[in-house]
């Protein structure tokens, strides 16, 4: 069975071993990952965000388990992107699994200073710019607010990226984002796929101390298997209108999930939220998505991607 | 983070519950490699989001004592279900024998196992002036350097005004969702290290002077 995935990048292309990936902010800067399990089993390995100052944990509860997953308000959280390059990277088999690195910056011109130092430091597979920036304040506005702007962004960024890193944008996720002209603003800029889903905002409220839960502002991240149907939808709206790959995400936990994705349209897909479940969590998934493929009879993920159709009786 | 077995939960007791929050006994059989006071990560067999800690509490050759807190939306495993633990703890300081730990009733699940090793645990009750019983034990310059605070942020405040010159350690375990210090839940804010340290892997005890004890109160959940 060939569950391998070329993806372009630029005019090239890059393989993956197989579709699974680890999704930015549950997955650390990967290192943390070494002595847990093989990571060179995965498809690629994505880290943390890196923004272009040092980070540090948000000054609020962080973290709190809620229906069907979990709210999160990590924040500015991380190294910067040359440390990380710099002590970081070298201890990772970045030969052996491709590694991926999630960026966020305020404007353009640091956008384009991360992509570069990621080329220049030759291991670093690819680049995913992260479209959920609520950081910049009001005056800033996110990064896909304006289909026009997204699409010049990228054509500065996929320069920069010059085809020597797959240069995809990442999707915020807003009831107001219209993903099917994200996904073409993207491209049309030369961006060489997309990532469909983030969290989406959410809160949780403790009744006995009348307080919100979690955040610095009572929200946090909503993530986990409570947002897969909606993200499913989103893959298949994407995957209508792509000419790149797109890039499942949002609350795939088990192999059945992964395969739905792909039927929806999805070159690979990245995991994050399930992946908390237990620290094996990723071999025991390629282990069933394995084992599933056998028994549903594919040969090739081609077989299956975007196969699935609408059944509905005919009219009377 | 160490594999530590697969096992079967063999029965589940309420220990207490506090609004949404219950805590709860779980009796396994094995884990014989497991100290008491040791902070252990288990998962369940279904899918959960995700994996929980547990304080080992007490072992013996066939059967090991774990207690864990379980929000209200927390299936807690049931007897029968299938677990896997692992130990997640790499601590930079370990409780001894001859250390002091000083708690309160909330935290006291946490620490007394440590008597197994050793340590003498305070437990503060109402009324005591923990403040002043600290002073006849340590005294004003005393060594403070085998002291260990178990007690909730507000109070760790409280303590390093009373106390301006002790270097005590605290504990600072906070909620945590990946174990293997990833996720940045359990990260605490340092003074010296602006990227703060994973509880899970380094804690649950950091020197008092380390940690932004501010900053650490409005990052925990009450009673840890």
């Amino acid at each position: 069975m060939d569950l391998s995935v070329t993806v372009p990048m630029g005019a090239g292309s890059l393989t993956f071993k197989n579709p699974v990936m680890t999704a930015s902010g549950t997955f650390g800067n990967i290192v943390e990952y070494l002595d847990i399990f093989d990571i060179t089993r995965l498809g690629a390995v994505v880290s943390n965000s890196f923004l272009p100052w040092q980070g540090e944990p948000n000054r609020c509860r962080r973290f709190a388990h809620t229906e069907n997953g979990y709210l999160s308000a990590f924040g500015i959280n991380n190294m910067t992107l040359e440390h990380f390059i710099a002590e970081v990277l070298p201890r990772l088999p970045a030969e052996d699994v491709p590694v991926f690195v999630n960026i966020k910056a305020p404007t353009r011109a640091q956008l384009v200073g991360m992509i570069r130092a990621c080329v220049e430091s030759g291991r670093i597979a690819g680049v995913e710019v992260n479209g959920n920036f609520p950081y910049a304040g009001r005056d800033e506005p996110s990064y896909w607010d304006n289909p026009a702007e997204n699409e010049a962004m990228f054509r500065a960024l996929s320069a920069a990226a010059d085809g020597k890193v797959v240069l995809w944008s990442k999707a915020a996720t807003s009831a107001k984002m219209i993903i099917e002209n994200f996904v073409s603003g993207s491209e049309r800029g030369g961006a060489d796929g997309t990532v469909l889903f983030n969290a989406i905002p959410g809160a949780r409220i403790d009744i006995e101390r009348r307080a919100f839960v979690c955040g610095s502002t009572g929200f946090g991240g909503y993530s986990g298997s409570g947002v897969k149907p909606f993200a499913l939808w989103r893959c298949v709206q994407a995957a209508r209108v792509a000419s790149r790959p797109v890039i499942g995400s949002g609350g795939i936990t088990t192999a059945e999930d992964v395969v739905e994705f792909i039927m929806a349209g999805a070159h690979m897909v990245q995991i994050g939220a399930a992946s908390m479940s237990r620290p094996d969590y990723f071999p025991r998934l390629l282990d069933d998505l394995q084992a599933l493929l056998e028994r549903l009879g594919v040969r090739s993920l081609d077989e299956i991607r975007g196969c699935a159709r609408v059944e509905a009786a005919p009219e009377a | 983070m160490r594999f530590l077995c697969e096992t079967k939960v063999l029965a589940v007791e309420e220990m207490r519950r506090e609004g949404e929050r219950r805590w709860l006994r779980f009796t396994v059989p094995g884990l014989a490699e497991a100290s008491p006071g040791q902070t252990a990560l288990f998962s369940e067999s279904r899918h959960s989001p995700r994996c929980r800690i547990a304080t080992v509490e007490t072992v013996s050759e066939e059967r090991t004592v774990l207690v864990a807190k379980c929000e209200a939306d927390d299936l807690a495993p049931e007897p029968g279900a299938a677990l896997t633990v692992w130990s997640i703890e790499t601590p930079a300081v370990s409780v001894g024998a001859g250390a002091l730990v000083v708690t309160t009733p909330s935290f006291l699940y946490r620490v007394a196992p440590l008597r197994e090793h050793g340590a003498t645990i305070i437990v503060e009750t109402p009324g005591q002036d923990l403040w002043h019983d600290l002073r006849s034990r340590i005294g004003e310059d005393g060594d403070w350097s085998s002291v260990f605070l178990a007690l909730e942020p507000a109070r760790l405040e409280a303590f390093a005004a009373a106390f301006p010159e002790a270097t005590p350690y605290i504990f600072a375990n906070m909620d945590m969702s990946c174990g293997v210090g990833a996720c940045r839940s359990c990260h605490v804010n340092l003074r010296d290290d602006r990227e703060g340290e994973a509880s899970c892997r380094l804690g649950p005890w950091f020197a008092l002077k380390r940690v932004d004890l501010v900053r650490l109160r409005f990052a925990s959940a009450p009673f840890i």
